[in-house]
């Protein structure tokens, strides 16, 4: 027999479940750069089940650069996966990875959806002059010097101007940023994200 | 047991401990457990600095279509392989894999001619060794600009020293820098050959053999270079680095812009020289001529790091001191 009380008690338990998922989703968190492939961020977080996958698969032959949001990336994000470019930049641009995408390949859901290496753009790099080395009277270009994609950053003089427009967000420029704190930050700005359908993960 | 610790006896034991320890200090000392690395770096201070003053630095300069004979030829001129490789000796080949285009790199024909032509003078053992730009995967390079395969054809051992991890701290006597971090391969070489690609930068105005060496260090060494001072700090490594024999791949040289993407004009030249400040001085004059500078010796004598590096006695850029001898086909 069930208990007036505890009838009234599960009744209000089943009321706080979704209340607290709600709630949960509704805190904040930060934009963050998604791997390769990544359907639009909404549908992501739906269909991502935090396998972790598409990490695993990124470091299998030596460094990755994906690792999984942790709790300051905001609750919601917890687990998915994100591009760290201080661990080392996506080689699926103009890199090692070319025409392989591991990430894509081994994710089970469609969360990230197959595309050619030429079509990704993960994001753009963000620049702050007062951490620049060059900016600050130094001799550095080291950002310039490294960047794959003609036009992303051009030296004037000897300071690199960004172009956030051609810049695909490999995250090479910000592994390399010998400035400490570095002087760039890799940024979900101006990111191409995909629509998400049934079975196409490949 | 329990010790019986008498004044008499604490005293004994005392001086037993300090008199073991000092055997086994001594032993120790001379069976070079302490700092062999200091001891390695002044034999290689005192071989820069016999070589740095006294007669006139030859600087080949020959022109032609096959990269084998123009290497050969270049080697030759200077004084050949033999004067610089003994028998028996141990042998790194630092190429310029930075990047992964084949334009930004020496080509590998360059680095197969290089290799072979060492082979001849009998070595013990020859290593290509690098560490790229940061951001570049090393390996990967190695296998698309096409080194690996060179390497493997010519049975020589191809490290990336990235993968290697066996960074030492070095002391030097440079300007800005008293210590440097640099691969253990860099150590042990007796000889150090550094073959670059002739190509414009963005920070150091050219990279050519001088600036080449940063590849022996690691990522977070070459990232401090420019936070101290890019062009001092090249200097600085090279007062302990500086390749013995530098033989620079212009073939193809990258102008205007570099050193990931330039303007590429052929140069169908290779340059050779033990003495690597001359070198660069004379190879930086000849891609200033290519960029069709009004004046391109004085180009060359304005780079900084090759002012600094002459500074430092790392080698000349007196021209009155550079003998070059030029060899076109005909």
């Amino acid at each position: 027999m069930i208990s007036r009380r505890s009838l009234l008690r599960a009744m209000l338990g089943a009321l706080l479940v979704p209340l607290a998922g709600v709630s949960i989703a509704a805190l904040p968190s930060r934009r963050v750069v998604r791997p390769p492939g990544a359907i639009e961020e909404e549908r992501f977080l739906e269909i991502c089940v935090r396998c972790g996958a598409c990490i695993e698969a990124c470091f299998r032959d030596g460094r990755g650069t994906l690792e999984p949001c942790g709790l300051p990336d905001g609750p919601p994000l917890m687990g998915t996966p994100k591009v760290n470019p201080l661990r080392a930049p996506c080689e699926a641009l103009y890199g090692k990875c070319e025409n392989k995408l591991p990430c894509i390949r081994s994710c089970p859901t469609g969360a990230l959806k197959w595309v050619e290496p030429d079509e990704i753009k993960l994001g753009s790099v963000k620049w702050s002059p007062r951490l620049c080395i060059a900016f600050l009277g130094g001799t550095c270009l080291v950002c310039a010097e490294v960047c794959p994609v003609p036009g992303a950053i051009t030296p004037e003089g000897r300071i690199p101007i960004f172009h956030p427009d051609r810049c695909v967000g490999c995250g090479r420029c910000v592994y390399a940023c010998p400035a400490d704190p570095k002087a760039l930050v890799l940024v979900p700005d101006g990111e191409v994200r995909y629509r998400w359908r049934r079975g196409s993960s490949r | 047991m329990r010790l019986n610790l008498s004044r008499r006896n604490f005293i004994k034991l005392a001086g037993g401990l300090a008199l073991a320890s000092l055997g086994l200090g001594a032993l120790g000392y001379s069976l070079g457990w302490f700092s062999p690395r200091e001891q390695a770096v002044f034999e290689k201070e005192s071989r820069t600095a016999s070589r740095a003053d006294g007669e006139r630095s030859l600087v080949s300069f020959v022109r032609g279509r096959d990269a084998r004979e123009m290497v050969r030829a270049a080697v030759e001129i200077i004084g050949g392989i033999e004067g610089v490789v003994k028998p028996g000796s141990r042998v790194l080949i630092k190429p310029n894999v930075g990047f992964n285009r084949v334009e930004a790199v020496t080509s590998p024909e360059i680095l197969g001619a290089v290799i072979e032509l060492v082979k001849e003078a009998d070595p013990a053992d020859i290593i290509v060794a690098e560490s790229a730009v940061r951001g570049y995967d090393t390996s990967s390079n190695f296998d698309r600009v096409g080194v690996r395969e060179v390497a493997r054809e010519l049975g020589v051992r191809l490290i990336d020293l990235d993968k290697e991890d066996r960074a030492v701290k070095t002391k030097i006597r440079g300007r800005v820098l008293q210590e440097v971090s640099v691969f253990k391969q860099a150590l042990d070489a007796d000889v150090i050959i550094s073959v670059p690609k002739l190509k414009r930068h963005s920070q150091a105005v050219v990279t050519i053999s001088l600036k080449n060496m940063m590849g022996i260090m690691p990522d977070d060494q070459k990232g401090m270079f420019h936070v101290l001072g890019l062009d001092q700090c090249i200097a600085d490594l090279n007062t302990a680095f500086k390749p013995d024999l530098a033989i620079v791949d212009a073939i193809e040289v990258m102008t205007v812009s570099g050193p990931g993407m330039g303007k590429m004009v052929p140069g169908n030249a290779v340059l050779a020289s033990r003495d690597p400040v001359a070198l660069d001085l004379v190879a930086a004059e000849y891609l200033f001529k290519l960029e069709g500078h009004a004046d391109p010796l004085r180009a060359a004598m304005n780079v900084p790091h090759i002012r600094l590096a002459a500074e430092l006695g790392v080698g000349t850029n007196d021209i009155s001191r550079i003998e070059l001898i030029r060899r076109e086909p005909g």
